[in-house]
């Protein structure tokens, strides 16, 4: 589609301007898009994974703990999670991946700390269950931070790919075609002047 | 406070109060939704929430995608996976892509 421009030479200049303008910023978003793709496969693959393994490594965790919790009274259970010592620690900070903030957590775990609660009124599933679910919760750090990540990353990606059609699919081949317009227009002008010029100094001549 | 939340029902959630998670049980539709509520207020940092909790809360969750934090994560409950987190990754790589090319990868 044409541009709405009136042709003549200053709109030709402004229009090649922006085509210059729209080319360079084309190229830059399509790098951006593709570099965005790189990582956003490598992270997605990763994620997809470990969202397996963790699914697989929880579902092991909940069953351990819902057979210890047939063998407990609920209020020694209570007690008994309640006094736990093993408390995990988070650091969340946001990290910047081409400018776009995604979620950074650090997991502390007092690897080595005893559940706090006494042994006389816990069995051994319990302490076995909870085991699991330790081995379990850094993953499921790592997998909100990725999850996280793809969704942030996804959502950039298709932002950019709008933009980057937008250019190369309406806006440059809209320039270009105004171009050609003004260019042919203005070189008609020109053939028109010179037609009359020469036929305005035959008249002359002839009078 | 413990930055780390996790809302689902009961059995799901509760074995994780031994590692200083704020767990927070919810049985009904609006139970679930106050909680993701109290949740966000609170500060956590992440949230984990139950397939069957995200369901009822699509919309509140929805609000914080565009967001680093909090970050909002889908886990199975104790019943087991629908795949509903799966399906969120699929759907996030079609939208970025412009094809679902996991499942293809999936199928070799």
């Amino acid at each position: 589609m044409r541009l709405r421009a009136n042709p003549n030479r200053m709109q030709l200049l402004r229009l090649k301007r922006r085509l210059l303008l729209a080319k360079r910023g084309h190229k830059l978003l399509k790098d951006k898009q593709e570099e965005l793709m790189r990582r956003f496969l490598g992270v997605v693959h990763r994620a997809r994974d470990l969202r397996q393994e963790v699914e697989d490594e929880l579902a092991h965790a909940y069953r351990a703990f819902v057979s210890a919790r047939f063998e407990m009274s609920g209020s020694a259970m209570e007690a008994a999670l309640a006094f736990s010592q093993r408390i995990v620690e988070l650091n969340a900070s946001r990290e910047r991946i081409m400018n776009i903030k995604v979620p950074n957590f650090a997991v502390e775990f007092p690897e080595s700390a005893e559940f706090g609660y006494g042994f006389a009124d816990t069995t051994a599933e319990l302490d076995n269950a909870l085991e699991l679910y330790a081995g379990v919760i850094p993953k499921l750090m790592r997998l909100a931070e990725m999850e996280k990540s793809v969704q942030l990353i996804a959502a950039e990606l298709e932002k950019t790919r709008r933009r980057v059609n937008a250019l190369e699919h309406i806006l440059v081949p809209n320039l270009e075609e105004t171009i050609r317009f003004i260019g042919d227009r203005l070189a008609e002008m020109e053939r028109e002047t010179a037609t009359r010029l020469m036929k305005v100094k035959e008249m002359m001549r002839d009078h | 406070m413990s930055k780390i939340a996790f809302i689902g029902d009961r059995d799901s959630v509760w074995g994780f109060k031994a590692f200083g998670v704020t767990v927070l049980p919810a049985a009904g539709v609006e139970e679930a939704q106050n909680a993701f509520k109290a949740a966000v207020q609170q500060g956590h940092a992440v949230i984990f929430v139950t397939e069957d909790v995200y369901e009822v809360c699509a919309e509140q969750i929805a609000e914080y995608r565009d967001q680093a934090l909090p970050t909002v994560t889908v886990l199975p409950s104790v019943k087991g996976s629908r795949g509903i987190a799966t399906a969120e990754i699929h759907r996030a790589v079609s939208a970025a892509v412009g094809a679902d090319i996991l499942s293809v990868s999936g199928d070799n």
